[in-house]
């Protein structure tokens, strides 16, 4: 045996392994920390007791967010599977951070994740980044699970992520949104889709206050695009200002006060259009087209005024998608 | 203390048997027994594979172990488990190797055993730090170590491990990603074939052939659609057919030659019998001309290798040839290229050649090889040959008794025929034992 050939074979092996510990704890020790939520409860979510599989909202990327080499002409796919791709994030309030755009090119600045391209579909990219699994002890994976939903509302999970200047990502830990969101289809008695019963759940162990403006004026209607079907659908009253908020607006939440918006489908202010067309109720759309609707406060500047800011949740959580004729992811 | 095997304690008696006998002399004798590596003669392999088959089942205990992922447990401190591990196992491993020829199995066993810690620690690592990444990379990594380690001791158990691994990241990546890991092939070949000749090992030889069978298959398969992989599988299993020969010919390693030859013929016959139906030949060799450059290198390349590597073993049957060279090819094998090149012109033919006709060319080649393999074992009084191309011809007959013959009086003469020819290969082989055995007690 060369001895020294030997140890230096050995040392390879434990090279690798230092290689992969440390550049991870150094990210955990220095990278900038952004929450990425998880997204709104898919059926297809594998909670196998020892860890948890994880699909985040900036797993799927509208392709009206692509740029540069994945911004190809709609005949051809976005990108090949295993394509690497990056993502530069919006970090908003509670260090939460949404996509701003997704680019084939490395960005120049800014907090960005990267990853892989896993499917390119019709209206999106669906992207992985290397964080899908979150190993937790056996058993507590179910634990995980049940508080996610509380009496048919999701709490969303929001994860702790280490992000470093090249893009790398590393899971740090996880925490819950403060707020929750249920989302119910009300029915006829012929069965039929009247609207959308909207149920906000005061997740956290403290009073939080929403604002709740006439109309259910608080949400937006959106598009859901992350089966990749046809996209382009916007909700007629996307850019209409909404009116000023008022302390009658906003309600206090104890820890585990749920609070209801009843939506009606019918009603025009919530038609949606696409290329023009006149505008239409979503019930009267194809069963596969699938939207959210979005809930967002007013910004901290206009509600500054109110006696109960300091407690308004500000941020924007998404229902469950569903279709108009009454399907609920 | 040494440890001969088993080989080598019966070269030692009858090397001592035909001294005594005055066949051959004393420095004859040496020199025989020097063409034999010494350390051939000590490797404790009931040590080094049930030390092996413990280490692994150890590395997976240990994997399984960590899995509970004890929240108690802080991180540092798994990270101190992991790597202690791994350099205790390598640690004591060197140290036992290197002390003496007496623990060197235990010593190669606890190397074993470090590697696999090694490939538990990337996945404990990943589940430290929760990573995701493109998975198939761990075994890439994992194998890569095991071949270090194959080559620094050197250690065949280690390339054995290599070579699995490789194998698994080239299946993993082509099948779930779609992906050609063309350096899986070089790497095997170039980094590890050599191994398998340096320590004379037909167990790595037969391990590196099926691994990188399968990675040829894998590979070819992500980067040409699919479509030409059985006309590239056919080839190599030619070019280890004629390995075989050649091997046997010449070289220093002449008892790899059965292993080519079991393996590569094992291979072709296989592919020679679903050639013998025709729509099963059909869909195998039709292959869509539609070039890009990698892909006819790689659909052709295979072809190329093998009909030079059949040259060579045809050779010596020109007219300048040395015939006695060709004593080691049975002359049915010389059919092989001739099957390699109908397949692969079949797409430029198939017009005027349909698929039956096809197919009863390769019948007739499968009956021909399945005759030569009977009369070769009954000449040679040789059991395996002899069941070999009988189970060869009860197969064929079987496969046309499906396709080919409606009638019952077709089906009846056909199965008389077989049965009369079992019948006499059974009597001719019985004679022929007998002669030889007569010969030997004389």
């Amino acid at each position: 045996m060369r001895t020294w050939v030997t140890i230096a074979a050995a040392a390879f092996q434990v090279l690798v392994l230092a290689y992969m510990g440390l550049e991870r704890e150094y990210l955990v020790r220095t990278g900038r920390t952004v929450y990425l939520r998880t997204a709104p409860i898919d059926p297809r979510d594998l909670f196998r007791g020892d860890f948890v599989r994880l699909e985040y909202e900036a797993s799927t990327v509208a392709s009206r967010l692509l740029r540069d080499g994945l911004r190809e002409d709609k005949e051809e796919r976005r990108g090949r599977k295993g394509t690497r791709v990056y993502a530069a994030l919006n970090v908003g309030e509670n260090n939460l951070a949404d996509v701003h755009y997704a680019t084939d090119k490395r960005p120049e600045e800014g907090v960005f994740i990267r990853g892989r391209i896993r499917r390119p579909v019709r209206a999106a990219v669906r992207i992985r980044y290397g964080i899908e699994a979150y190993f937790v002890e056996q058993g507590k994976g179910v634990e995980l699970e049940r508080r996610r939903s509380r009496e048919g509302i999701q709490v969303p999970l929001e994860m702790e992520v280490a992000v470093g200047r090249n893009g790398l990502a590393v899971l740090k830990g996880h925490r819950w949104s403060r707020l929750g969101i249920g989302t119910e289809i009300e029915r006829d008695a012929e069965q039929r889709t009247l609207g959308v019963k909207l149920r906000l759940l005061n997740a956290s162990d403290k009073p939080l206050a929403i604002v709740d403006l006439p109309g259910g004026r608080t949400f937006s209607l959106e598009q859901d695009v992350s089966w990749g079907w046809e996209s382009g659908w916007r909700w007629v009253n996307g850019d209409a200002a909404h009116k000023e908020v008022e302390d009658s607006d906003v309600r206090v939440l104890e820890p585990g006060e749920i609070h209801t918006v009843h939506i009606r489908l019918s009603d025009p202010v919530w038609f949606v259009s696409k290329d023009n067309q006149p505008a239409r109720p979503i019930t009267g759309l194809q069963s596969h087209l699938r939207f959210r609707f979005v809930y967002r406060p007013p910004s901290k500047e206009e509600c500054a005024h109110l006696e109960k800011a300091d407690l308004i949740w500000h941020g924007y959580l998404p229902s469950r998608a569903f279709t108009g004729r009454g399907w609920v992811d | 203390m040494t440890h001969p095997g088993k080989n080598a304690r019966w070269l030692d008696g009858e090397l001592e048997r035909w001294v005594g006998g005055g066949i051959i002399d004393h420095v004859q004798a040496e020199a025989i027994r020097g063409l034999y590596p010494q350390e051939q003669r000590v490797r404790p392999w009931a040590l080094i594979v049930f030390s092996g088959i413990g280490a692994v089942i150890i590395g997976l205990g240990v994997i399984l172990l960590f899995a509970y992922n004890w929240q108690s447990m802080p991180k540092s401190a798994k990270l101190a488990v992991v790597f202690g591990a791994l350099v205790a196992a390598h640690g004591a491993g060197i140290c036992l190797y290197a002390r003496s020829e007496r623990f060197r199995g235990l010593g190669e066993a606890l190397g074993v055993l470090g590697t696999m810690f090694f490939g538990a620690g990337i996945w404990l690592v990943a589940q430290i730090y929760h990573i995701e990444e493109h998975f198939p990379n761990a075994f890439l990594f994992w194998g890569l170590g095991a071949l270090a380690m194959a080559w620094a001791v050197p250690s065949l158990a280690q390339a054995v491990i290599a070579a699995v691994l490789l194998t698994i990241w080239a299946g993993v990546e082509s099948v779930e990603f779609g992906r050609a890991t063309h350096a899986a092939l070089p790497i095997i070949v170039v980094l590890l074939g050599p191994l398998a000749y340096m320590k004379r090992s037909r167990v790595l030889l037969a391990i590196l052939m099926l691994a990188f069978g399968f990675c040829t298959g894998f590979v070819a398969g992500a980067y040409t659609r699919g479509d030409v992989v059985f006309d590239i599988l056919l080839s190599l299993a030619a070019i280890y057919v004629s390995l075989g020969v050649l091997a046997g010919r010449y070289g220093k390693f002449s008892q790899s030659a059965p292993i080519f030859g079991l393996f590569g013929f094992g291979a072709y016959v296989v592919m020679l019998y679903l050639l013998t139906f025709p729509d099963v030949a059909e869909q195998l060799m039709r292959v869509e001309l539609t070039w890009g450059l990698g892909r006819v290198l790689y659909w052709l390349v295979p072809l190329f290798a093998a009909l030079a590597a059949w040259v060579v073993v045809a050779w010596p049957l020109a007219p300048w040839g040395r015939k006695e060279r060709a004593k080691d090819c049975p002359y049915d094998l010389l059919l092989i290229p001739m099957v390699l090149i109908l397949c692969y012109s079949y797409p430029l033919i198939h017009r005027d050649f349909d698929s039956w006709a096809a197919a009863a060319s390769f019948s007739l080649v499968f009956l021909a090889h399945a005759g030569a393999m009977m009369a070769r074992g009954c000449r040679a009084g040789q059991l395996g040959p002899t069941i070999a191309g009988s189970l060869l011809l009860v197969a064929l007959s079987v496969a046309r008794y499906i396709d080919m013959f409606e009638s019952l009086i077709a089906r009846g003469v056909v199965f008389i025929i077989v049965g009369t020819v079992l019948f006499c290969e059974g009597i001719f082989y019985v004679r022929s034992r007998k002669k030889q055995v007569g010969r030997e007690s004389a």
